[in-house]
């Protein structure tokens, strides 16, 4: 049996399905959220050689961050597939994404700013992670911003989605600001990133938390979109005959 | 649990985070859902007046 991928292209087909996508991202969202927290308090190690009971902040700090990177990447995916197919679809999913990615990108340099003044004694510094962080939540902010200053959805989509793809520079340098080829190029308070040395159940706790994040993301995400597709489709007669649905 | 929630006397940077995090997911879902009544809303309102 195959599936015709492209029905779901459509924002009718998309907004029939979403309702079960969401239900299901979410349960299995709070799931691993609950799993992950349990086994990054309850089967990991008080004290690491050294760091304290704080380091625990790297089970919302990490998942956050990455999730924030890579939301970014979705959104130019969108952004890129609807320049090239010009399909509205593909420019509201990427209009869907940016929010959530500057929330994410927001909690990174928050939750950071916790996690280096117990580390490091300061609460920012112009290191470049945090700095490449930062400009990520600018571009997501921008990114935002052009959206809702421009009336007209389909040049407001096109102009963002040019900005996103613009700003997606911003994701090879945040890799490369802590795995730089040649580390004395670029002193940096973050360590080089390497899961080997991390703790196995350290490492399994991060990474249920990480998926808890991306279940959350597909969730609010797909919630998002289904307003989104409602504000923009409100003329047509399918939306008309939702709302005749549910009231 | 007293120990449990002092966090070896970083409580206030470890449970900040977790609390932002938590907060900012909170009002994240609360604030989509708030949208997707009022997009329903809207269509309804119209509907009525057509």
């Amino acid at each position: 049996m195959s599936i015709n991928w492209f029905k779901y292209s459509s924002p009718a087909s998309f907004y029939g399905i979403s309702r079960s996508i969401i239900k299901v991202a979410s349960l299995i969202s709070i799931i691993l959220c609950i799993i992950g927290l349990y086994w990054g308090f309850a089967k990991t190690p008080n004290i690491l050689t050294d760091q304290k009971e704080y380091y625990r902040i790297l089970f919302v700090h990490v998942p956050v961050a990455w999730m924030s990177m890579w939301l970014y990447v979705t959104l130019v995916f969108w952004a890129v597939i609807g320049l090239i197919f010009n399909t509205r679809l593909s420019y509201m999913m990427a209009a869907a994404t940016a929010p959530t990615g500057a929330l994410f990108a927001f909690l990174t340099i928050w939750t950071g700013a916790f996690w280096g003044k117990t580390s490091w004694g300061v609460w920012w510094d112009w290191d470049p992670r945090m700095t490449s962080m930062l400009i990520l939540l600018f571009i997501y902010i921008g990114y935002i911003a052009l959206q809702n200053s421009i009336t007209d959805t389909r040049r407001a989509d096109r102009a963002s989605a040019l900005l996103a793809l613009v700003g997606v520079i911003c994701i090879p340098v945040i890799y490369l600001s802590i795995n730089c080829p040649d580390p004395y190029q670029c002193a940096a308070l973050h360590q080089q990133s390497s899961l080997k040395k991390i703790e196995n159940n350290i490492l399994i706790a991060m990474f249920i938390m990480l998926f808890a994040t991306w279940a959350y993301s597909f969730a609010v995400i797909t919630h998002r979109l289904r307003s989104i597709i409602l504000e923009r489709e409100k003329r047509t007669q399918w939306a008309q005959d939702i709302v005749r649905d549910t009231a | 649990m007293s120990e449990f929630f002092a966090a070896g006397g970083y409580a206030f940077y470890l449970w900040m985070s977790y609390a932002a995090v938590f907060i900012g997911i909170l009002l994240e879902t609360l604030g989509v859902r708030a949208r997707f009544k009022r997009a329903l809303q809207q269509l309804l309102l119209r509907r009525e007046v057509k």
